[in-house]
Protein backbone atom coordinates (compact mmCIF):
# COMPACT_ATOMS: atom_id res chain seq x y z
CA UNK A 1 0.00 0.00 0.00
CA UNK A 2 2.77 2.31 0.60
CA UNK A 3 4.60 2.29 -2.86
CA UNK A 4 1.03 2.80 -4.08
CA UNK A 5 0.94 -0.69 -5.94
CA UNK A 6 -2.40 -1.48 -4.30
CA UNK A 7 -4.80 -3.75 -6.16
CA UNK A 8 -8.20 -1.86 -6.89
CA UNK A 9 -10.78 -2.46 -6.08
CA UNK A 10 -9.85 -3.12 -2.51
CA UNK A 11 -11.83 -2.77 1.46
CA UNK A 12 -9.19 -1.38 4.35
CA UNK A 13 -11.20 -2.71 7.32
CA UNK A 14 -10.57 -1.08 10.77
CA UNK A 15 -10.99 -2.15 14.22
CA UNK A 16 -13.23 -4.96 13.25
CA UNK A 17 -14.59 -8.38 14.46
CA UNK A 18 -15.41 -10.83 11.68
CA UNK A 19 -17.12 -14.09 11.95
CA UNK A 20 -15.36 -15.36 8.73
CA UNK A 21 -12.53 -14.05 6.95
CA UNK A 22 -14.18 -13.43 3.70
CA UNK A 23 -17.27 -12.02 4.93
CA UNK A 24 -16.49 -8.71 3.29
CA UNK A 25 -15.64 -9.62 -0.12
CA UNK A 26 -19.16 -9.44 -0.76
CA UNK A 27 -19.01 -6.04 -0.26
CA UNK A 28 -15.87 -5.07 -2.74
CA UNK A 29 -17.17 -2.26 -5.06
CA UNK A 30 -17.47 -3.24 -8.72
CA UNK A 31 -16.91 -6.87 -8.52
CA UNK A 32 -13.66 -9.10 -6.91
CA UNK A 33 -10.87 -7.33 -5.33
CA UNK A 34 -8.90 -7.28 -2.64
CA UNK A 35 -9.88 -6.73 1.40
CA UNK A 36 -6.93 -5.65 3.68
CA UNK A 37 -6.99 -6.24 7.56
CA UNK A 38 -6.00 -3.72 9.65
CA UNK A 39 -6.74 -4.93 12.98
CA UNK A 40 -9.66 -7.22 12.40
CA UNK A 41 -10.15 -10.28 14.56
CA UNK A 42 -11.88 -13.13 12.55
CA UNK A 43 -13.86 -15.43 15.30
CA UNK A 44 -14.32 -18.58 13.45
CA UNK A 45 -10.40 -18.87 13.25
CA UNK A 46 -8.99 -17.39 16.40
CA UNK A 47 -6.77 -15.16 15.39
CA UNK A 48 -5.68 -11.67 14.95
CA UNK A 49 -4.89 -9.94 11.86
CA UNK A 50 -3.29 -6.49 11.46
CA UNK A 51 -1.71 -5.92 7.96
CA UNK A 52 -0.02 -9.10 6.70
CA UNK A 53 0.81 -10.10 10.51
CA UNK A 54 -1.49 -12.72 11.96
CA UNK A 55 -1.48 -13.97 15.57
CA UNK A 56 -3.19 -17.61 16.05
CA UNK A 57 -4.12 -16.84 19.64
CA UNK A 58 -5.19 -20.61 20.55
CA UNK A 59 -1.46 -21.37 19.67
CA UNK A 60 -0.31 -18.51 21.45
CA UNK A 61 -1.72 -19.66 24.42
CA UNK A 62 -0.86 -23.26 23.88
CA UNK A 63 3.03 -22.36 23.29
CA UNK A 64 2.15 -19.84 26.66
CA UNK A 65 0.45 -22.68 28.86
CA UNK A 66 3.62 -25.05 28.05
CA UNK A 67 5.73 -22.42 29.31
CA UNK A 68 4.02 -21.86 32.57
CA UNK A 69 3.85 -25.42 33.42
CA UNK A 70 6.86 -26.00 32.73
CA UNK A 71 8.62 -23.25 35.00
CA UNK A 72 5.45 -23.65 37.77
CA UNK A 73 7.39 -26.10 40.10
CA UNK A 74 10.62 -23.81 39.83
CA UNK A 75 8.98 -20.97 40.85
CA UNK A 76 8.91 -21.20 44.80
CA UNK A 77 6.31 -19.36 46.88
CA UNK A 78 5.87 -15.99 45.22
CA UNK A 79 5.45 -12.41 46.92
CA UNK A 80 2.33 -11.48 46.51
CA UNK A 81 3.06 -8.13 45.59
CA UNK A 82 5.45 -6.98 42.69
CA UNK A 83 9.10 -6.62 44.34
CA UNK A 84 12.34 -5.49 43.24
CA UNK A 85 15.94 -6.72 42.98
CA UNK A 86 19.62 -6.03 42.68
CA UNK A 87 21.34 -8.37 41.36
CA UNK A 88 25.45 -8.42 42.47
CA UNK A 89 27.20 -9.69 39.13
CA UNK A 90 31.32 -9.77 39.68
CA UNK A 91 34.25 -11.81 38.20
CA UNK A 92 33.28 -15.01 40.44
CA UNK A 93 29.29 -14.63 39.15
CA UNK A 94 31.27 -16.59 35.80
CA UNK A 95 33.08 -18.74 37.12
CA UNK B 1 15.90 -7.29 50.79
CA UNK B 2 16.85 -10.87 50.07
CA UNK B 3 18.39 -11.48 46.53
CA UNK B 4 16.57 -12.64 43.97
CA UNK B 5 17.61 -16.42 43.55
CA UNK B 6 17.04 -17.05 46.76
CA UNK B 7 13.72 -15.40 47.66
CA UNK B 8 12.22 -15.92 43.78
CA UNK B 9 13.27 -19.57 42.84
CA UNK B 10 12.68 -22.64 44.38
CA UNK B 11 15.41 -23.70 46.59
CA UNK B 12 15.65 -27.41 44.77
CA UNK B 13 17.37 -25.53 42.00
CA UNK B 14 16.89 -24.52 38.69
CA UNK B 15 14.04 -26.02 36.35
CA UNK B 16 14.92 -28.75 34.10
CA UNK B 17 15.36 -28.00 30.27
CA UNK B 18 12.24 -26.54 28.69
CA UNK B 19 11.34 -29.23 26.26
CA UNK B 20 9.40 -27.00 23.38
CA UNK B 21 6.58 -29.31 22.31
CA UNK B 22 5.10 -28.42 19.24
CA UNK B 23 1.37 -28.65 18.85
CA UNK B 24 -0.08 -29.87 16.08
CA UNK B 25 -1.36 -26.95 13.90
CA UNK B 26 -1.26 -26.25 10.40
CA UNK B 27 1.89 -24.01 10.40
CA UNK B 28 3.84 -26.56 12.32
CA UNK B 29 2.99 -29.55 10.31
CA UNK B 30 5.05 -27.64 7.01
CA UNK B 31 7.98 -28.43 9.39
CA UNK B 32 10.18 -31.64 8.14
CA UNK B 33 11.23 -33.91 11.02
CA UNK B 34 14.78 -32.83 10.61
CA UNK B 35 14.12 -29.12 10.59
CA UNK B 36 11.97 -30.25 14.05
CA UNK B 37 15.03 -31.80 15.85
CA UNK B 38 17.38 -28.76 14.76
CA UNK B 39 14.87 -26.44 16.18
CA UNK B 40 14.78 -28.55 19.39
CA UNK B 41 18.72 -29.01 19.48
CA UNK B 42 18.81 -25.03 18.93
CA UNK B 43 15.92 -24.39 21.88
CA UNK B 44 18.08 -26.46 24.35
CA UNK B 45 21.62 -24.71 23.59
CA UNK B 46 20.12 -21.72 24.15
CA UNK B 47 18.23 -22.80 27.17
CA UNK B 48 21.15 -24.14 28.46
CA UNK B 49 23.15 -20.89 28.06
CA UNK B 50 20.22 -19.20 30.20
CA UNK B 51 20.45 -21.71 33.12
CA UNK B 52 23.96 -21.34 33.24
CA UNK B 53 23.75 -17.60 33.83
CA UNK B 54 24.22 -15.89 36.80
CA UNK B 55 21.00 -14.12 35.71
CA UNK B 56 19.02 -17.21 35.60
CA UNK B 57 16.68 -16.85 38.29
CA UNK B 58 15.92 -13.57 36.69
CA UNK B 59 15.44 -14.33 33.53
CA UNK B 60 13.22 -17.45 34.44
CA UNK B 61 10.80 -15.26 36.87
CA UNK B 62 10.46 -12.67 33.35
CA UNK B 63 10.08 -15.43 31.38
CA UNK B 64 7.12 -17.15 34.30
CA UNK B 65 5.84 -13.54 34.30
CA UNK B 66 5.36 -13.21 31.02
CA UNK B 67 3.51 -16.51 29.99
CA UNK B 68 1.19 -15.48 32.70
CA UNK B 69 0.19 -12.21 31.68
CA UNK B 70 0.10 -14.11 27.68
CA UNK B 71 -2.90 -16.64 29.26
CA UNK B 72 -4.04 -14.08 31.22
CA UNK B 73 -4.48 -11.32 28.14
CA UNK B 74 -6.18 -14.05 25.89
CA UNK B 75 -8.56 -15.73 27.86
CA UNK B 76 -9.54 -11.98 28.36
CA UNK B 77 -10.32 -12.18 25.03
CA UNK B 78 -11.86 -14.90 24.91
CA UNK B 79 -14.31 -13.92 27.45
CA UNK B 80 -15.15 -10.71 25.08
CA UNK B 81 -15.60 -12.83 21.99
CA UNK B 82 -18.15 -15.14 24.39
CA UNK B 83 -19.96 -11.41 25.45
CA UNK B 84 -20.32 -11.03 21.66
CA UNK B 85 -21.34 -14.42 21.21
CA UNK B 86 -20.82 -17.68 17.88
CA UNK B 87 -22.83 -17.00 14.90
CA UNK B 88 -24.74 -19.92 13.57
CA UNK B 89 -23.54 -21.24 10.90
CA UNK B 90 -23.35 -20.04 7.81
CA UNK B 91 -24.82 -16.86 9.23
CA UNK B 92 -21.44 -13.85 8.51
CA UNK B 93 -21.25 -11.42 11.84
CA UNK B 94 -19.49 -8.17 11.40
CA UNK B 95 -18.90 -6.82 14.84
CA UNK B 96 -17.52 -3.61 16.27
CA UNK B 97 -15.71 -3.77 20.11
CA UNK B 98 -12.57 -2.15 20.33
CA UNK B 99 -11.01 -3.68 23.27
CA UNK B 100 -11.07 -7.37 21.18
CA UNK B 101 -8.82 -5.44 18.73
CA UNK B 102 -6.11 -4.11 21.40
CA UNK B 103 -5.43 -7.62 22.91
CA UNK B 104 -2.87 -8.68 20.05
CA UNK B 105 -0.62 -6.43 22.39
CA UNK B 106 -0.37 -10.66 23.61
CA UNK B 107 1.68 -11.10 20.96
CA UNK B 108 3.94 -8.25 22.04
CA UNK B 109 4.22 -9.79 25.26
CA UNK B 110 6.36 -12.90 23.94
CA UNK B 111 8.81 -10.54 22.06
CA UNK B 112 11.40 -10.20 25.05
CA UNK B 113 11.41 -13.81 25.24
CA UNK B 114 14.64 -13.46 23.02
CA UNK B 115 16.47 -17.13 23.93
CA UNK B 116 13.79 -18.29 22.27
CA UNK B 117 13.34 -15.86 19.04
CA UNK B 118 15.90 -15.95 16.37
CA UNK B 119 15.98 -12.37 14.90
CA UNK B 120 19.81 -12.14 13.84
CA UNK B 121 21.11 -8.37 14.62
CA UNK B 122 23.01 -8.82 11.06
CA UNK B 123 19.21 -9.08 8.88
CA UNK B 124 17.20 -7.73 11.25
CA UNK B 125 14.53 -7.65 8.51
CA UNK B 126 14.30 -11.19 8.92
CA UNK B 127 11.71 -12.58 10.82
CA UNK B 128 11.25 -16.32 12.37
CA UNK B 129 8.98 -17.15 15.10
CA UNK B 130 9.56 -19.37 17.54
CA UNK B 131 6.40 -20.21 18.03
CA UNK B 132 5.28 -21.79 14.16
CA UNK B 133 1.59 -21.51 13.66
CA UNK B 134 0.84 -18.74 16.30
CA UNK B 135 2.93 -15.36 15.03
Amino acid sequence: MIDGTIALPALVPVDLVLSERHLLQQFVPDGPGTVHFLRVFVSSEERFINCDRETDIAALRLASVEIRDRLEPSMGERPSEEVSAMVVLSKQSFG
Amino acid sequence: MAPASTSLMHPDGPPEPIAFRRPNLPGVAKLTAKERVAIGRDAEARWAKVMGSPMASVYVTELYGLAVEVIDEIDGAYELVAQIGQPEPGVGTLTVNHEINRRPKARGRMAPLSPTRDRPRSNPGRRRSSFPGAL
